[in-house]
């Protein structure tokens, strides 16, 4: 068959090239933005799960780590060890914290864990750095220029930079970890642990254990980790979805009205070749189809330009702005192609009804 | 020129006294009321297989709304048209496209190629829509454009063909789908003196080798050289000269100066239906 949308459209490239470039930068802010939100849910997401212990007890009403708060009694951490199935326990406290850099601030969200008991040999030994040390998440340190043995000074302590790795970012802050003790003379928190992970025995699934370390600690929520982390990651990014959802519908407007005037324009343009069409014998079903093969055309060219670029995009702008984490998940490709193709066939719509009036005896007018 | 070989349709279908094209009262008002405008106004006309028919008349007689009208492009006000026995007046939009795609070819006068489309894919893209496609389509095209001579020109995209090769191009597409009816609109006004002659050489060869029924409306004199019959249309009428009156001869002159056209009255070929008295009906024109 002689295609007949593909020659239309190649015949003027400049108009090609224009509604391309719209599809294309619609798929790239739809898919940066998505990615951006899916990178901090899953930053959150690996972060909890990277911490030893397979049940979370937080304060009841606790949704995350950074945008809510939690405390529980110092005392419930021997309570729970005397649990039977339990294998051990950790304390996990956590602050924002201000540092001194060279003469500037940075911040930075300083983590200590620590083993309580139980046994065995504990489990998590890489967030527990040495005293007066330091370990930092790498994006942190590439964004305030920091490196292994650096100094950061809070107040009149000073932290030597031990490690710099992968550890968790979320966008707004970054995490870091010092010694128990460093945290304990720090804030001196004596009394109340912020959060406590617990292991289970081998052959004890974590879930037969929540009710009882619910009673054992009151005013408390336990979770699996799986639970947890989940809970912590949509909580942690659900204050972004209005605005993502805000850039998403914009992107899509964008993308549908270029495309739609595009071909529209085109299908004006072309309007006696339609007719002409008609006068030969096309079906106007047949019509349709190449006006939409058209629209349908320049929607996956958009798409596969835009996907491509949006993966460049985030490459560079992680690299120029280390805290932007993004992930492109195959499944939101595949849903920014259904929502291309959905793009493609409403900007068809009006083309389409204005194909089905071009009268074809209008091909005699010379 | 080129040859033009008969097809194996045209020997097997048939219809009654060979009479492929079968026009009865046919009428096309536009507006209302005072400014009622009869552009085509109780026309009879019946034409034979193989017949090259010149509709002639001045602007705005109402040539091309017959011819729309014939093509099924534009319904009647009143009255039938048959091709090959089947009133197309009758039938419903979907009907009268697949109709057109396998009975009628169209040539027009600004040759309507689809500009984005090389020679032979205008040719190649009627027969897809009648539901040829690959490579059947592209041999087929390509056969046709060979045989109208352009077999070198196949690729050329109609914006670097002459008005000539385009003419050509489109008189292809109109041959693709084996039609038994080709409508022409002013095929040569557009064309030089040599291209015109040459395109009025090869639809009267198309015609006569392949028993074709071609109906042209156009003011070219030339093609009167190679009509079977030349009707006059005035004012949505074809107008009887059976003995000329003086004014109906100063028309003739008139026109003959204008257009190049001099109709001689004669009698009706045998398949000319008569006037249908109500409205003076028409006469052939043959040319001596």
């Amino acid at each position: 068959m002689v295609p007949i949308a593909r020659r239309n459209l190649l015949a003027d490239k400049v108009k090609l090239i224009v509604a391309v470039g719209g599809v294309t930068l619609a798929i790239v802010l739809i898919i940066v933005v998505h990615s951006l939100y899916q990178g901090v849910r899953r930053e959150t997401d690996t972060f909890i799960r990277n911490l030893p212990g397979d049940i979370w007890i937080v304060q009841r009403g606790t949704t995350d780590l950074v945008f809510s708060s939690s405390s529980l009694p110092a005392t419930s951490a021997s309570a729970v060890r005397t649990i039977d199935g339990v294998r051990h326990v950790y304390a996990l406290n956590g602050r924002l914290m201000a540092f001194e850099v060279g003469g500037r601030e940075v911040r930075t969200y300083v983590m200590a864990l620590e083993f309580i008991g139980g046994s065995g040999a504990p489990e998590g030994t890489e967030f527990v750095p040495d005293r007066g040390t330091i370990i930092l998440d790498h994006t942190f340190a590439k964004q305030t220029g920091l490196s292994e043995g650096d100094e950061l000074q809070f107040g009149d302590k000073s932290f030597t930079v031990a490690d710099v790795r992968s550890i968790g970012n979320v966008l707004v802050t970054q995490f870091a970890f010092i010694t128990p003790e460093s945290f304990r003379e720090i804030f001196n928190v004596t009394g109340a642990v912020n959060y406590l992970l617990v292991t289970a025995d081998e052959g004890v699934a974590p879930d037969t254990l929540i009710a009882s370390l619910a009673e054992r600690v009151p005013g408390s929520s336990v979770y699996t980790t799986d639970h947890f982390a989940g809970r912590a990651s949509e909580k942690g990014t659900g204050d972004f979805l209005p605005i993502i959802r805000v850039i998403l519908v914009i992107s899509f407007i964008v993308g549908l009205a270029v495309l739609s005037l595009v071909i529209y324009s085109a299908t004006i343009e072309r309007a006696r070749e339609y007719a002409i069409m008609k006068v030969i014998g096309a079906s106007p079903m047949g019509l349709y189809r190449i006006v939409l093969s058209q629209s349908v055309f320049i929607a996956v060219v958009g798409f596969g330009a835009g996907v491509g670029l949006a993966f460049l995009f985030n490459e560079v702008a992680g690299d120029l702005v280390p805290q932007f984490i993004t992930y492109i998940r195959t499944q939101d490709i595949a849903l920014v192609f259904g929502i291309t193709i959905v793009m493609s066939i409403i900007a068809s719509f009006m083309p389409i009804n204005r194909v089905a009036r071009v009268e074809p005896a209008t091909v005699f007018r010379a | 020129m080129t040859a033009v070989h008969p097809t194996a349709t045209e020997a097997s279908v048939g219809s009654e006294n060979g009479v492929i094209l079968d026009v009865h009262g046919l009428t096309k008002t536009f507006g209302s009321g005072r400014a009622i405008v009869h552009a085509v106004d109780g026309i009879d006309l019946s034409v034979r297989r193989g017949e090259l028919v010149l509709i002639m008349g001045p602007s705005g007689s109402g040539k091309t709304t017959l011819l729309t009208l014939i093509g099924g492009l534009l319904r009647p006000t009143s009255g039938t048209v048959r091709v090959n026995g089947r009133e197309i007046t009758a039938l419903k939009e979907r009907q009268l496209t697949k109709f057109r795609r396998h009975y009628l070819g169209f040539v027009f006068q600004s040759f309507n190629l689809l500009e984005s489309l090389n020679a032979r894919e205008n040719v190649e893209v009627a027969l897809n829509f009648a539901g040829v496609g690959g490579r059947k389509a592209r041999r087929h095209a390509t056969a046709l454009l060979t045989d109208l001579g352009m077999a070198d020109r196949l690729r050329a995209k109609p914006q670097t063909l002459s008005g000539g090769e385009r003419q050509r191009v489109s008189i292809a597409r109109a041959l693709a789908n084996d039609p038994q009816l080709i409508l022409a609109d002013e095929p040569t006004a557009n064309l030089d003196s040599r291209h015109g002659h040459e395109v009025v050489e090869l639809l009267h060869d198309i015609a006569k080798a392949q028993h074709r029924t071609i109906i042209i409306v156009s003011h070219d004199h030339r093609i009167r050289d190679v009509a079977d019959r030349v009707l006059w249309l005035q004012d949505g009428r074809f107008e009887q000269f059976e003995q000329p009156d003086e004014h109906q001869s100063a028309m003739l002159d008139t026109a003959g100066v204008l257009y190049g056209a001099t109709p001689q009255a004669t009698t009706p070929p045998p398949t000319a239906r008569g006037s249908s008295g109500r409205r003076g009906g028409w006469f052939p024109w043959r040319r001596a």
